[in-house]
């Protein structure tokens, strides 16, 4: 196909002429030929690990009967499947193989985003609150007298060494990443939104979309 | 007796694996050049590209072989770009050129002019809106109006529109750049 005048014919020129050099190209096919055996191993991987996960909670229960861990255990492996497998369908769906419309594509990526973000925005604010309700709950169980001692022992827990401190911090650097991860997901989804703004623009100027 | 129509090869008939070395053996360099239009730095676009060629893999159950195999890896790639923007949140880095090697064919200096024109062309091309820039790619890269379509998922007098407003805006930011 011509394009309009020499100088854009030019310009496609230029342009097919990049290629990958020799090194990436050798790169880029040996990578491509492990992604055909990689790609089905993690695809399934969450769920097998998943129903591993299971097994142990069931071996564990045939050996040592505790109905509160067990009750737990189960309730996490059964979500944890659930999830996976919602994960699993999720990101398949997300491919959009058969939706070439763009918008439509943006959208369901600026759906799955916004899961994540309130996901991730809840994280934030529960595992604090998590953290503390379970010592809580372990301080109550152990002691008698209510809650009292409970901010001396919350602290000492803390600082006392040798596991104190890294405890402490990890669960600091936990919740960190969880708001970096958040903030992360909101940029995306004010950049996804910009480019769906963008395809509907040129849609109104082709005159496929209304306005 | 009529003749039974037989069902259309798909990818499953084909062999997924035969038909994932056709595409990476006659696409590398288109999925490349589209890569290119939406990360300019070497390391990270060989990321995109991995990315694009597990997209491909697992969409290809989906070809049918009435398709072009280069207009249904052109429009996984192209979808699979702008999640990756996305992904990424930011801007282009700028990347150090290799030195200018000899042209057989053009002196050095000739040489080093064009490479920098190449450069120019592709940071505009990365300055244009998405739509815009998935449209002068596919137009660079000899597709028809009607594959165009077919790739965007527009009508293929969209597709010239949208083509024709992509290279007004592809001139303009050149110009500026010169």
């Amino acid at each position: 196909m011509s394009l309009d005048g020499p100088e854009m014919d030019e310009w496609a020129a230029l342009w097919r002429e990049e290629e990958p050099s020799a090194q990436d190209r050798s790169v880029l096919q040996r990578r491509a030929r492990r992604v055909a055996w990689r790609s089905t191993i993690f695809q399934h991987a969450d769920v097998v690990l998943a129903m591993v996960l299971a097994f142990c909670i069931v071996a564990a229960l045939a050996t040592r009967l505790q109905p509160a861990t067990a009750a737990v255990g189960v309730l996490s492996a059964a979500g944890l499947i659930w999830s996976s497998r919602k994960r699993h369908r999720l990101s398949q769906a997300a491919l959009l193989i058969e939706i070439r419309d763009r918008t439509l594509v943006l959208d369901h990526e600026i759906g799955r985003i916004e899961a994540e973000h309130g996901r991730a925005t809840l994280g934030v604010w529960m595992t604090p609150p998590l953290i503390l309700t379970g010592a809580l709950l372990t301080f109550l169980l152990r002691h008698d007298g209510g809650f009292a001692g409970f901010r001396t022992m919350l602290i000492e827990s803390m600082t006392s060494l040798p596991a104190g401190p890294a405890v402490t911090a990890g669960m600091l650097a936990l919740i960190y990443h969880q708001v970096l991860n958040a903030q992360k997901l909101k940029q995306q989804l004010v950049q996804l939104r910009a480019i769906r703004g963008e395809y509907r623009a040129e849609g109104r100027l082709d005159g496929t979309v209304p306005g | 007796m009529a003749t039974q129509t037989q069902a259309l090869p798909s990818a499953t008939a084909i062999s997924r694996e035969a038909l994932f070395d056709d595409a990476v053996r006659l696409c590398t360099s288109l999925i490349w050049r589209i890569a290119l239009s939406y990360e300019a730095d070497p390391g990270l676009r060989r990321e995109l590209v991995q990315d694009i060629f597990l997209a491909v893999w697992v969409a290809l159950p989906a070809f049918r072989s009435e398709g072009s195999l280069k207009s249904f890896v052109a429009s996984i790639a192209q979808k699979r770009s702008i999640t990756y923007m996305t992904r990424r949140a930011r801007e282009p880095r700028k990347v150090e050129l290799p030195p200018d090697l000899p042209s057989a064919a053009l002196p050095p200096d000739e040489v080093a002019v064009r490479n920098d024109l190449k450069r120019q062309l592709t940071e505009s091309i990365r300055r244009l809106p998405v739509p815009q820039r998935e449209a002068i790619v596919l137009c660079f890269e000899g597709f028809s109006y009607t594959e165009m379509a077919q790739v965007l998922g527009i009508t293929t007098n969209a597709a010239m529109l949208r083509c024709q407003r992509a290279k007004t805006a592809l001139k303009s930011i050149m110009e500026k750049r010169t």
